[in-house]
Order: C-alpha cells, then sequence, then structure tokens
C-alpha cells in the first residue's frame, strides 16, 4: 500500500518535472502566439515539421547580385524559418501580366500564387468562381491564427480583403500603419520662398502670388509643373473648389469630380494660370523624366511630387547649390486656415501582392500554416527588418537596421537581400528609416493633414457581370475627361463650351457608373 | 530574268491533274523534299496554333481556356465598330501609316542610291555604320530624345527662335503630331532600312555601267536606266510588303509620345486596344480587333500584289 | 563635253558627301547621347537639360552595377548560343525555302508560297502559341527561342527575291552538266547570293541578339535567360530602388544604368557589320554569268 502511494507521489513529480522541462524547451523553438487546435502534424510552432516542398509562383524581383533565389539570405531564411521547402518561380522581366494568363491558361499551377489579385479583369471572384483558387474561409479559421487574429483587431482591413460574398481568398499584402497611406503632396522651393520674402502657400491666392513671384520677379519660365496623367486624382488645387480627379464619397453619395460643380472653377483657373504663364507651357507633355528634370534643374519651382522624388530631387538641387530646398506644402485650400478637403490617401489594402492558394495545392494545411507565418508578430519583423544581428538590432526597442544597409551605395538594395517588405504587413519603421532627409520626413505629416479619409471610397469591386462594362465605362470617360480638361487649360478649347462638355459626359454614361458604384458600395458594407 | 513561256506554262498547268502531279513529282522530287522541314515547321509552330484565333469570337478566360469559353460571335467586333473612338483610331492609323509609306518608304532608297554613288569606300562604309545606330536605341530612350527636343526650350524650338519665329510646345499641337512621328521615324530607321537596297545594289553587273558610259550616258542617266531597273524587283516587293502592313502602327511609340490633348490625331488602332487593355485585359477584344487589322492588312497585299503584277509584271506570287 | 560632265558630277559628289555627312550627325548624336550619359554621375544627369555633348562628371558606377550582376556571364553566353545555333538553323531553313520558291516550274510553288504569307497574317495569339511550344517540351530551354521562330517570312521572301534574279542560264547549264538540287543551291546560288546572306545575317542575327519578350515567356530558370532580359531586370530593379530617396549614398542610378544597359547590348553589334560589309560589294555575278 505506502510503496503505490510512494509510487503514485514519484510519478507526479515526475510529471510536474517533465511538463516543467517540456516548457523550457519550449522556449528555445520559436512559438507564435497559436491557439492549440490539438493537430500535431506539423507541430503548433514555427518551423513546421515537414517534407513536403510547397510551390510557389510570385511576381518578386529577386536580389540581382544573387543568381537564384535558393542563395538570396531572404528565401533562405523563410524556408528555414517556415521549416517549409519552397519552389519559387517568378515571372521574368515585367511582363508579369502575360507570364500570369500563361500560368492559368496552361493549367499547370502551383501550390500558391502570389499575385495582383484585385487588379485582375473580373478580380478575385472571377478564379473563386472558376475554381482556380481556393476560398479561405474554414481553412484560416482553422489553421491561420495569426491572420485571424490581425484581421479581428483590424475590421476595417477584414472588409477590403474579403469579396463581397464575404470570402477570404488571399493572404493580404498590408500596410500596417495609416502613415503609411500618405506619401504624396505639393512640393515647393523654399529657398526661393525665402528669397522673396514669402512663407509656404496654403491658400490658392497664396500659391497664384508664389508662382507670379517665381515668374516675374525670378524669370522662371514653368514656376508650376505636374504630370496630367495622375497629378489631380490627389485633389491637388481642385480640392480647394471641393472636388478631385475621382469617384468620392459625400453625403452618402457617390460622386465624380469632373461632373460636379467645382470642376468648372477649377478649370477656369488651370486655364487662367495657363495664359498667364503660372503653368509649364509643355503640360500635356510632361511625364515623370520631364518633371524630374524641371524640378532637379531649377526650371520649375512646384509640382505634385512625393517622399521618393524628394529624395530624388534634393541630391542634383544642392549639388549645384548648397542652399536649395524643397519642402513639402500642404494641400491648397480656397480660404486660409481650413482643412483642406482632399488629398492624396491611398489604402492599406492594395489589393497587390497577396497569396492565393490554387486548387492544384495538395496540402492545404500545410500552405496555410505557411502563409500564416507572415502574420505572426516574429514573421512580420522578418519580412521588414531581415534577422536581428545580421540586417538590424534592436536599439531602445527599435528595430534600427544594420550599419552595411545605412551606409550602402543603394538602401534598397543592399536591405532587399534580407528583407521582403512586400509581402506581409508593412511596418513603417522600415520606411522611415529609408528616409534620408528631414524634409521627406516631415513632408508625410503635411501632406496627411486632410479631410481625405473622410470622402475616401474603399476597394469597391464590380460584380463579374458588370466587370466588362465598368471597365469599358471607366476607361472612355477618363480618356474623355483628360482630354477635355487639357482642352480647356491649353485654350484649344472655349469654357464657353463647358456645357457640351458636361452633355457628352452624360452621354458616354457617368451616371450609370455611379450607380454601378452605388451598388458596389452597398455590397461592401455588407461583407 | 523570268522567261514569258515557263510563266505561260505555269499558269495553263492543272496543278490537281494526276498526270501533271506526276510529271512534276519526277522532276522536282528534291525540291519537294527540300521544302519538306520548312513546310513542316510553318505546319508545327504556325498552323498549329492558328486555332487560338476563335478567341475572337468567343468571350474568352485564361481560367477556363480557350475550347470551353463561351461563344459571342461578332460580339467584340461590334464593340470595336460601334465605339465612339472606331473612325477617329481607324483614320489616323491610315494617314499615320500612308505619310509613313509616302516620305519613310523612299528614303532608304534614296539613302542607298547616294551611298552608291560615293567613291571613297572606307568612308562610305563607316557613314554606313553611323547611320544604323539609331535603329539600336531602344524606344523609350528615342522618344525621351525627341520630346527633349520638341519642348518649348527644345533643341528645335531653338532653331525656330532663332529665326525669329514663335516657341511652340510641338507635341501639345495636333497637326503637327503626324510630322514628328513619321519624321522620327525616318531618323530612326533609315539607316538599317537601306541595307537591303545596298545589297540588292551590289547583285547589278558592273558592266552595265561601262556600256553606258561609251554610249555617253551621264551620271544621273545612269543611276534612272540601269541603277533603278536594277533593284527594281526589291523596291516592289518591299512595298507590297509594306503595303501588306499598313494597319500595323505599333502602339509603343505612340504611347510614348502622345498625350490626351493630341488624341485626335495621333490615337491609333494599337493604342486604343492598349489602354483598353489596361483596364480590362480583354484578351477576346484585343484579338477581335488583332483579326480585323490582319484580315484588312491582308486585302492590301492581295490587291498590291495584284496591281503589281499586271503593271510590272514581278510579284510575290 | 568631258568638263563639264566631271565639274557637275564634282559639285554633286560634293553635295552628296555634304548632305551624307549631315545624316551622319544627326544619326551618332542619340548613340553619342547614350554614350555620355551612361558615362555621366547620376545625380548631375537628372538635372542636366539641352543637349549633351560630353558625360557630366565622369562615373563607371552604371557599368560596375551591370557587369557585378552574375548572371551577366550567362546572358551573354546564351544570347550568343541562341545566336549561334540560331543562325544556322536559320540560315539552312531560310536556303531550303527560298530555293524552291523561287524555281520556275514547280507546280505547287505559288500555293506554298500563299500558305506560308497567311501565317504572316493570321495566328492563333500568345497563349496557343505558348501552349504549343510548351507541349513540345521546349519550355525552360533555349530551343524555345530558337525553333518556333526558324524561318521568318519577310526574310524568306527577300531570299527568294534575291535567288529569283540570278539568271535560269545558269540553273539550265549546271543541270546539263549533271548537278542535282543540292548542288545547285549550295555551289551556285548561294556562293552568288552572298550579300542577301549576309542581309539574312544581319536581319537574323540582330533579332536574336535582341530578343527578350519570347524568352521572358518561355524561360525560367536565371542561368539559362538571355542577355536583354538579364539587362531588363537590372534596369527594372535600380529603377524601383533607386526611386526612394534612400539613405546611403548614390540614388537614381536608375536612369545612368538605362543607358549603361542600351551600351553594353549594342557594342558587340556594331563590332559586326564591318565585317558583313564586305558581302555588300558589287561584281561578284561578273564572272559566273560570263561562265
Amino acid at each position: 500500500m505506502r510503496g503505490e502511494r510512494e509510487m503514485k507521489r514519484i510519478l507526479l513529480v515526475l510529471l510536474v518535472m517533465a511538463l516543467f522541462v517540456s516548457t523550457l524547451a519550449g522556449c528555445g523553438t520559436r512559438t507564435t502566439t497559436a491557439v492549440q487546435d490539438g493537430k500535431v502534424k506539423y507541430g503548433t510552432t514555427y518551423p513546421l515539421s515537414t517534407n513536403t516542398t510547397l510551390s510557389v509562383w510570385a511576381n518578386e524581383v529577386i536580389n540581382p547580385v544573387y543568381k537564384s533565389y535558393t542563395e538570396q539570405p531572404f528565401y533562405v531564411n523563410l524556408m528555414k524559418r517556415t521549416g517549409v521547402k519552397l519552389d519559387y518561380k517568378f515571372p521574368r522581366g515585367d511582363q508579369h501580366r502575360e507570364a500570369f494568363n500563361l500560368l492559368i491558361a496552361s493549367n499547370q499551377l502551383p501550390d500558391i500564387i502570389q499575385y495582383d489579385w484585385l487588379a485582375l479583369p473580373g478580380g478575385p471572384e472571377k478564379y473563386l468562381k472558376e475554381g482556380y483558387i481556393i476560398p479561405l474561409n474554414d481553412l484560416i479559421d482553422k489553421y491561420a491564427p495569426n491572420l485571424k487574429k490581425y484581421l479581428a483587431n483590424h475590421p476595417d482591413v477584414d472588409k477590403m480583403v474579403k469579396t463581397d460574398k464575404g470570402v477570404y481568398y488571399a493572404f493580404p499584402f498590408l500596410r500596417g500603419d495609416e502613415w503609411l497611406n500618405v506619401y504624396s503632396g505639393p512640393v515647393v522651393r523654399k529657398d526661393w520662398l525665402d528669397k522673396l520674402g514669402l512663407a509656404v502657400p496654403q491658400t490658392i491666392n497664396e500659391w497664384e502670388v508664389a508662382l507670379k513671384a517665381f515668374k516675374d520677379k525670378m524669370g522662371i519660365k514653368a514656376p508650376l509643373t505636374f504630370v496630367c496623367d495622375y497629378t489631380f486624382e490627389t485633389g491637388f488645387l481642385s480640392g480647394a473648389y471641393g472636388v478631385e480627379l475621382a469617384y468620392y464619397l459625400e453625403d452618402g453619395k457617390i460622386k465624380y469630380g469632373p461632373q460636379e460643380a467645382g470642376w468648372k472653377d477649377f478649370i477656369s483657373l488651370l486655364s487662367r494660370w495657363y495664359k498667364e504663364g503660372l503653368i509649364d507651357a509643355d503640360i500635356a507633355t510632361i511625364d515623370s523624366k520631364i518633371m524630374t528634370t524641371r524640378m532637379s534643374s531649377g526650371q520649375s519651382g512646384a509640382t505634385l511630387g512625393s517622399g521618393g522624388y524628394l529624395g530624388m530631387w534634393l541630391p542634383p538641387l544642392m549639388q549645384k547649390d548648397e542652399k536649395a530646398n524643397l519642402v513639402a506644402a500642404p494641400f491648397p485650400t480656397l480660404k486660409k486656415g481650413e482643412t483642406p478637403k482632399f488629398g492624396q490617401y491611398g489604402n492599406l489594402y492594395l489589393g497587390i501582392a497577396s497569396s492565393a492558394i490554387t486548387k492544384e495545392c495538395k496540402d492545404v494545411e500545410l500552405a496555410v500554416k505557411f502563409l500564416d507565418y507572415r502574420f505572426s508578430d516574429e514573421g512580420i519583423m522578418f519580412c521588414n527588418f531581415g534577422e536581428e544581428g545580421v540586417s538590424y538590432n534592436m536599439v531602445n526597442g527599435y528595430p534600427k537596421f544594420s550599419d552595411e544597409i545605412m551606409n550602402a551605395k543603394d538602401f534598397m538594395s543592399e536591405a532587399t537581400k534580407y528583407i521582403n517588405y512586400n509581402s506581409s504587413v508593412n511596418d513603417k519603421r522600415m520606411y522611415e528609416q529609408r528616409l534620408k532627409y528631414p524634409q521627406q520626413k516631415e513632408a508625410i505629416g503635411i501632406w496627411a493633414k486632410t479631410d481625405a479619409k473622410k470622402y475616401y471610397l474603399p476597394p469597391i469591386t464590380a460584380s463579374s457581370e458588370e466587370s466588362s462594362e465598368v471597365a469599358k465605362l471607366t476607361s472612355d470617360i477618363d480618356t474623355y475627361v483628360k482630354e477635355m480638361m487639357l482642352k480647356f487649360v491649353l485654350g484649344q478649347e472655349s469654357l464657353d463650351n463647358y456645357d457640351a462638355y458636361l452633355a457628352n459626359l452624360k452621354k458616354i454614361g457617368v451616371d450609370k457608373l455611379i450607380t454601378f458604384k452605388e451598388q458596389a458600395f452597398e455590397r461592401y458594407n455588407k461583407r | 530574268m523570268k522567261t514569258a513561256i515557263t510563266a505561260i506554262k505555269l499558269q495553263r498547268y492543272n496543278r490537281f491533274s494526276m498526270q501533271n502531279i506526276k510529271t512534276d513529282f519526277q522532276r522536282n522530287k528534291h525540291k519537294y523534299l527540300m521544302i519538306l522541314p520548312v513546310v513542316l515547321f510553318y505546319i508545327i509552330f504556325c498552323y498549329k496554333p492558328m486555332y487560338g484565333a476563335i478567341i475572337a469570337f468567343k468571350d474568352f478566360s485564361p481560367g477556363l481556356g480557350i475550347m470551353n469559353s463561351p461563344w459571342v460571335g461578332f460580339k467584340y467586333f461590334s464593340d470595336f465598330f460601334t465605339d465612339t473612338n472606331f473612325w477617329r483610331v481607324i483614320k489616323n492609323t491610315f494617314l499615320i501609316s500612308f505619310y509613313d509609306i509616302l516620305f519613310g518608304f523612299p528614303a532608304p532608297i534614296i539613302l542607298a542610291l547616294l551611298l552608291n554613288e560615293m567613291r571613297h569606300k572606307t568612308l562610305k562604309g563607316t557613314i554606313q555604320t553611323t547611320l544604323y545606330l539609331p535603329h539600336f536605341i531602344s524606344i523609350v530612350v528615342v522618344c525621351g530624345m525627341i520630346k527633349s527636343f520638341v519642348v518649348t526650350d527644345g533643341v528645335v524650338n531653338d532653331i525656330i527662335a532663332f529665326f525669329g519665329e514663335q516657341r511652340i510646345s510641338m507635341l501639345q499641337v495636333k497637326s503637327l503630331f503626324r510630322t514628328i512621328y513619321v519624321s522620327t521615324n525616318i531618323w530612326q530607321e533609315l539607316g538599317w532600312g537601306s541595307i537591303i537596297y545596298i545589297a540588292a545594289l551590289s547583285g547589278i553587273d558592273q558592266e552595265q555601267y561601262e556600256a553606258a558610259r561609251i554610249d555617253g550616258a551621264n551620271r544621273f542617266q545612269q543611276v534612272l536606266h540601269i541603277t533603278i531597273p536594277g533593284i527594281a524587283e526589291t523596291i516592289i516587293i518591299m512595298l507590297i510588303l509594306r503595303l501588306g502592313q499598313i494597319l500595323n502602327v505599333g502602339f509603343e511609340k505612340i504611347i510614348l509620345l502622345y498625350n490626351p490633348s493630341v488624341l485626335e490625331t495621333s490615337d491609333v488602332i494599337s493604342s486604343f486596344v492598349y489602354r483598353k487593355g489596361l483596364q480590362e485585359f480583354n484578351w477576346s477584344f484585343s484579338t477581335a480587333v488583332g483579326l480585323f487589322n490582319s484580315v484588312i492588312n491582308f486585302g492590301f497585299l492581295i490587291v498590291a500584289n495584284y496591281i503589281s503584277k499586271k503593271t510590272t509584271d514581278s510579284g510575290l506570287w | 563635253m568631258e568638263n563639264r560632265r566631271s565639274k557637275g558630277e564634282k559639285i554633286f559628289e560634293v553635295a552628296n558627301l555634304i548632305l551624307l555627312l549631315f545624316l551622319c550627325i544627326i544619326c551618332i548624336y542619340p548613340m553619342l547621347y547614350v554614350l555620355f550619359a551612361s558615362l555621366s554621375d547620376s545625380t548631375s544627369l537628372l538635372s542636366h537639360t539641352g543637349l549633351l555633348l560630353k558625360p557630366i562628371g565622369f562615373s563607371t558606377l552604371a557599368y560596375e552595377v551591370v557587369f557585378n550582376t552574375p548572371l551577366i556571364i550567362t546572358g551573354y553566353k546564351n544570347t550568343l548560343f541562341i545566336l549561334i545555333v540560331g543562325l544556322a538553323v536559320n540560315l539552312f531553313m531560310t536556303s531550303l525555302g527560298a530555293y524552291f520558291l523561287s524555281r520556275k516550274d514547280v507546280l505547287w510553288k505559288n500555293t506554298v508560297m500563299m500558305l506560308i504569307l497567311l501565317t504572316m497574317y493570321f495566328s492563333g495569339g500568345l497563349i496557343p502559341f505558348y501552349l504549343n511550344v510548351r507541349d513540345l517540351g521546349l519550355n525552360n530551354s533555349l530551343l524555345a527561342v530558337i525553333l518556333p521562330f526558324a524561318v521568318n517570312t519577310f526574310n524568306l521572301i527577300i531570299m527568294r527575291t534575291s535567288f529569283a534574279n540570278i539568271p535560269d542560264s545558269l540553273e539550265e547549264s549546271a543541270t546539263l552538266d549533271g548537278a542535282n538540287d543540292y548542288q545547285i543551291l549550295f555551289r551556285i546560288i548561294l556562293p552568288l547570293s552572298m550579300p542577301v546572306v549576309a542581309v539574312m545575317v544581319l536581319y537574323y542575327g540582330v533579332a536574336h541578339w535582341n530578343a527578350w519578350f519570347y524568352a521572358m515567356i518561355f524561360i525560367n530558370k536565371s542561368e539559362l535567360l538571355p542577355l536583354q532580359v538579364i539587362l531588363r531586370e537590372i534596369l527594372i530593379q535600380n529603377e524601383t530602388a533607386g526611386m526612394g530617396g534612400d539613405v546611403g549614398g548614390v540614388v537614381n542610378i536608375g536612369e545612368t544604368i538605362k543607358y549603361a544597359t542600351i551600351i553594353v547590348a549594342t557594342v558587340p553589334i556594331l563590332v559586326i557589320y564591318p565585317f558583313l560589309q564586305r558581302y555588300f560589294v558589287s561584281g561578284i555575278m561578273i564572272g559566273a554569268v560570263k561562265g
């Protein structure tokens, strides 16, 4: 009797010790905040224990310093960390659209396709319907605790990454912070303003004064320049009149800027400025290359730029003149002190670089678990910063890139050996460190001070039956609006004919398109 | 040259008469053997995939594949014909092509003739090499250069201002687009295009020149009566082939040079389809337009060849 | 009489030379621009306006980046392979085809010509073409950019036209001497057609050298990619990377690399033409006809 109790006590102690030791051992392997599912097929921690190879087709560019991805640290480490062997195929060069279509047509699909699903005609719904990719709802629920948690914590993002019917189709690529949504806005030569005794312009009138001063007092031939194609989607200048070249939400309705009242005032402004020589005479032909020449040689004093462009134009400017200074200006308003109605604003979910699982995948559970890694805290750090101690170090809780990367001839070329910032959740700290100049760092704050988010239309999608008509209307309307805008501004078409333009716009079908969008918006809200 | 008798013989031969086939095969057995690999090539790599042209009549989806995509008949053709831009792009394509042929076709020929008149052989070679350099510069860089020349402060405007005229932003003037497009085409392709004619020139019997000189013909007359007839057949064949590509105005250069303010004269079929492709990536639509293009082009080829046969007795078939 | 002619001719010759030299200047300028730009300091290049008459600041950085890419070597090797094997296939097949189509009394000649011409106009499009090549097992091999392009119909027609211009008397007398078709083609026609053969080498050769699109579609393995694809990938990587105004020293190298890739790709071709030029010398035919 007594021996038995002894035995039981010893067994109990051994059991407790065993548990204790196993939890110690558990600290060695990397655990995610995974909820135990009971499945021990691959283990519930990374690296998973498996011998299966997953095949992936991803629209990524290997760092050209390596002959193959099998040599590039990011992929090597990814395989090591997740424990899954990967067989990657990349579309070569820039022909990824063709390559993707050929991939689908060839019916030899890999397990995972990482591509711009939202940008495809017909959208992800089409490929779900045709059975090429599988719906992920159940799988995420069961095997992807990290993604599940992230979406639960970010319900606005959750809506974005589903289809109208509520189906998850891919592991999304997301921006991790609102800060990353704004990256472009007006820039102006601060040193010229200082010389002229002017402050950074905030209203349309102040802009006009500044541009006139550039022209009259400094002899600048093209004070304001910009690339027509995309500039006014941001509401630069037009926002002061309450419109932008886009579809936006206002008072619960969807509106299209170019047919609203403010558009005529905006066009008249541009037309007048053009006649007075305040706008680049070649404005219709300006592309990004010419814009760069204009801004970095001092032929122009202001444009719609970006953080990236600031970093591109400051070196040549300062090379010629140490005192040259290019800074961000706020989006102009009509009255001083107003908050700009519009500004450049992006989305946390761009619909690109998202990983879907195809019908050919034999081991979906493994695929899901593999993809879920990049949503774990550890996976996010890895994708954005690389290996601690190698490509970055924690300094006061901030992941600072290594000296090698910070001092490299080309930051991104060096950094992308270890990181792949387009594959999980973008960390703003990664971008912050990329910015060299204080003007860049301040710019984002200045450009973000708008109401743009209020009016921003979320990523609605056309239903598969409508998608080709929607696409046709969108492109016809866009082409016509841009054609007429330039004609009015250049003076080739008189503003007396503005009403004819409006009538034509209606004839092309802008109201029909708005109806489609409103229906899509309703569906979006119900997701 | 071709003997008239054999030509008539051919025309009178019935290709399907067993007697003729037997005689022909006996005589030309090896010739048929020689063409066999070539024919196989065309069957395997060109005819076998040709069924894909039916994409033009289907609502094609790469996921469903060609066979399983639903039929839509002439839907995409009618979409194209009824598009508000249809006449504009057709007109622009024809006009640009027409000017390109009118000025761009003779230019390399004239260049070849001028080079031929050069006495100094080494200089001639160097000049030739220099002249075909622009052909190798990528279209993106070429268009970047063109743009920088024709903007208000570019070189071309500097020249215009030198003569006291107003500077103009040339790519914003719709009546200038075709001129810019065609003249820069000539600039880029002049040298490379002359190679075929230079090769043809070297096949002319030099003795004819001797004989002509003795007969008292001057240089110009020699060119007119010996040189040009000597390369006439090459010119005709090249012209027929060029006419057979009349609707093929490539989209890349158009897209790189145009902007919304000059769409009226610059938008061609290929740029139009390209823009639609960006938004819709509609394979069926672009295949339908491509088929339309091919049919028109082929029609021109047949007519050009027919006219050529009637007037000069040489042609493609 | 004689003096007047030579004076007029002299004026013509001078005018001709001036015109040609003028053409040379406007044709060489773009290439010089590209060369100078590739050797310029990337930052200064951005702010440069107007004509480029010499490199701005001197920097070989663009070339360093290009040649430090390990795949450049395999790129050149693959392109060379495609060039040599491709040209051999092209010349062989095109000669056979041109011979057949240029003979006078072949019953089915025009039918074959028509069927070949049709392929220049009607095709199935990219997807069937791709699936076809893939089903033949050529995917991911250099042959995928050689075999499906063995004959270019345009070139075939040019060669045929040239073959047809060789006098019948030559073929007739050779036949009388007992020559068969192969001997006629290879011993008589081809040697007399060196100018057009040189043109074929140039046309097919340059096409192979510049090929990138189909290589991108059919070939995935890095080690098999030809030169132009590698150059494009270098360009893409540096354009997107350099745009950020990143931390670190040199940014904006995208522009200079764009120009460097053109030079790297074009210089080999420029070297070849002088060798082919001597085939464009007239007078090859004289002996043949007389004899």
